[in-house]
């Protein structure tokens, strides 16, 4: 039977755990990462055990990666979610020469070369203006589901502009351009093409221009991608079947199953408590 | 996780804190003592030679974000409707002078008797002495100098103009403190100017050697006797000891890391953190010294310095100065150095509080970055102002920049 490896992405908004033999996801779980990292990442890898009948001392190694990466009782080695990022998105398509990651805390553009290997990459700079928040907020705000929220957008004919500069100014104008009863599909599309454009810039200062993947909670947003599309041409979302949220967890694990290949002794003493 | 090693530092590092440690105390005591501003300033050997003792905002705001002090002295300035787009140096400064505190860093940074400023720097800086001489009404003095495009080439009437200038400020300071400053007095701050100056440009010289003998908080620190100590016997002494021992160091084949354990050569681009030091000894320990930065290398000491032509040599260091260049000269100078201490790596600090060396840095760094094929991280910060850091952003980035590179 071949070895059991676990990749755990302990991101701001969510924690997601993989869990792959032989190159193949055998089970994952994705749960909000909350307010305690190191339970999310254990209910997140017990869950993801669970659903694949195994046990923890079934892992042979496992790397843990996102923000949370250090705040974990599982004595994994911890890798940034960048290298891992790059890492799944090359297992996941080949011809993959960068990502955009859409994330809670940040959206990153990385550039990819041979075997997933980081070649540049930028993020945005200090402001939620350029992050998955920037829509999570101001959708909480006028009370709307993130699914009613995107769907809006791709609906609307219109696009009202929406300054990105800060989430909370956004939020002032997005109420004042309701108070003049302007329209709020036109007014929640141009939230979207406000970060798609933020984005866009990012994507544009590593000179990306083909076979871009999304990934992170922001490639769940139709609207966003849409916005996206109509300035880059070109970006795609991981194959059929595989959450784009998934991406660095499954990094994770593939470069916990690459490191347990050139040291199986220090990469397979994997503890927690109690465990 | 990597381990955090103690390294044992150059030993010139305790004479020149015990130097920084006097200066502090000088500033306090010794009369009359001026304001004036670090860079490419030709008003800091006129001070020694007029016996007036120079005291420094800037490098008090250095001291101040060190001891964790000016997130609290920016907050007091803003208060005091300064606001937080201006330069943290000058928010530190002026919130020390508004609320000192019970306990400011280094015991304070004395009250002027005389404003001595240039233009060859920061054009943000003439409001801050502005407002210091709004605050203080003591007399300021201000050199002017024409922006140089192209150092090699600059006209001969810039250097006519800058040696009026300076000849001018002269015969006001002497009024001002009613001291003369003869030409023997002048000659001899330039001369032992001069001196630390080829010290120094002997000094960045060795950081090509590998292993790098001195990381970035060690010429932090000799830069302390380059600017403020400009002019001074005990500015030649310091920058000499701190000479030789490198020139050992390097002789021994000493290096901050042993030649084994330095994997990368990365150049840092601005000011450093101030308050977050402890970054350089992060990377150390995985391995990367910085033997290059425009910040050292570029900014000061860069223009030789004759005593036998004390006004020509002051003029020309306020015209050469890289805070008074082109872009296109700056990136010049960091392209052939980089090449030059085989550069692998470039962290670039995109500096909210100083402009004047964050524009054109994001194209510096496209240009290194293709020319070289190197990677560069730029990270978004601020020089003083620590409520601009976040730990997990910057340590995030630099830990994938780390991985990139290994």
């Amino acid at each position: 039977m071949a070895l059991m490896f676990a990749g755990i992405d302990i991101g701001s908004a969510s924690t997601k755990a993989i869990l792959m033999a032989d190159s193949q996801i055998i089970s994952y779980h994705i749960i909000p990462s909350g307010s305690d990292f190191a339970e999310s990442s254990q209910v997140a890898l017990d869950e993801a055990l669970n659903k694949s009948n195994s046990a923890f001392k079934d892992i042979a190694g496992a790397v843990t990666t996102g923000y949370g990466r250090y705040i974990t009782e599982i004595n994994a080695e911890a890798v940034t979610e960048i290298t891992c990022a790059a890492r799944g998105a090359s297992f996941l398509c080949a011809d993959t020469k960068a990502i955009v990651d859409i994330g809670g805390q940040d959206t990153k553009v990385i550039k990819i070369g041979k075997g997933g290997r980081v070649l540049d990459f930028v993020l945005n700079d200090k402001c939620a203006a350029g992050t998955g928040r920037f829509i999570e907020r101001i959708a909480t705000s006028l009370g709307l589901g993130l699914d009613e929220f995107a769907a809006r957008s791709v609906g609307s004919m219109t696009k009202l502009p929406i300054s990105s500069t800060c989430t909370v100014f956004a939020e002032t104008e997005v109420i004042s351009r309701i108070s003049k009863g302007e329209s709020l599909d036109g007014i929640i599309r141009g939230v979207h093409s406000a970060l798609a454009a933020r984005i866009y810039g990012l994507a544009q200062r590593l000179k990306i221009q083909e076979a871009v993947v999304a990934c992170g909670g922001g490639a769940l947003n139709a609207g966003l991608m849409k916005e996206l599309r109509d300035l880059t041409g070109d970006i795609t979302l991981p194959p059929t079947g595989i959450d784009p949220r998934l991406l660095p967890a499954i990094g994770a694990a593939l470069i916990a199953t690459e490191r347990y290949a050139l040291n199986p002794v220090k990469h397979s003493k994997l503890s927690r408590p109690g465990v | 996780m990597v381990e955090k090693k103690k390294r044992e530092r150059p030993a010139f590092n305790r004479s020149i804190a015990a130097a920084i440690s006097k200066h502090y105390k000088d500033v306090q005591t010794n009369k009359p003592m001026a304001y004036l501003l670090m860079a490419s300033n030709p008003l800091v050997e006129i001070a020694y030679a007029a016996r007036i003792q120079p005291a420094f905002p800037e490098n008090y705001a250095c001291a101040c974000a060190a001891g964790h002090a000016s997130a609290g002295y920016c907050e007091t300035a803003e208060a005091y409707n300064y606001s937080p787009d201006i330069c943290s140096y000058c928010r530190n400064h002026l919130g020390y002078i508004y609320g000192p505190g019970e306990n400011p860093p280094t015991g304070g940074i004395g009250e002027p008797d005389l404003l001595l400023i240039t233009s060859s720097a920061c054009t943000h800086y003439f409001k801050w002495w502005d407002a210091l001489h709004e605050i203080y009404g003591k007399p300021l003095i201000f050199i002017n100098t024409p922006r140089v495009m192209e150092p090699q080439s600059k006209p001969d009437f810039y250097m006519d103009y800058a040696m009026r200038e300076i000849e001018q400020a002269i015969g006001e300071i002497e009024k001002a403190v009613g001291v003369k400053i003869t030409n023997d007095k002048l000659s001899e701050a330039v001369k032992l100017s001069g001196e630390v100056v080829d010290y120094w440009q002997k000094l960045l010289e060795m950081q090509k050697a590998v292993p790098c003998p001195m990381d970035y908080s060690d010429l932090s620190n000799a830069l302390f006797v380059l600017i403020v100590l400009a002019g001074t016997q005990e500015g030649v002494d310091l920058m000499r000891e701190t000479y030789n021992e490198t020139k050992q160091r390097v002789n021994e084949g000493k290096g901050i890391l042993s030649k084994d354990e330095e994997r990368h050569r990365l150049l840092w681009i601005n000011i450093p953190f101030w308050y977050k030091l402890g970054i350089f000894g992060y990377f150390e320990d995985r391995g990367c010294v910085f033997p290059l930065s425009d910040y050292t290398h570029h900014i000061w000491g860069t223009t030789r310095m004759d005593g036998s032509k004390p006004i020509e040599s002051l003029a020309r260091k306020a015209l050469e100065g890289e805070l008074n260049t082109s872009v296109d000269d700056q990136i010049d100078k960091l392209l052939k150095d980089a090449k030059e201490y085989h550069i692998d790596g470039v962290i670039a600090h995109s500096n909210r509080s100083c402009r004047v060396l964050s524009v054109g840095m994001l194209d510096a760094v496209d240009i290194i970055r293709e020319e070289l094929n190197i990677p560069a991280l730029v990270l978004d910060c601020d020089h003083t102002d620590e409520r601009v850091y976040s730990d997990a952003e910057i340590m995030n980035r630099i830990d994938a920049f780390l991985e990139m590179l290994a």
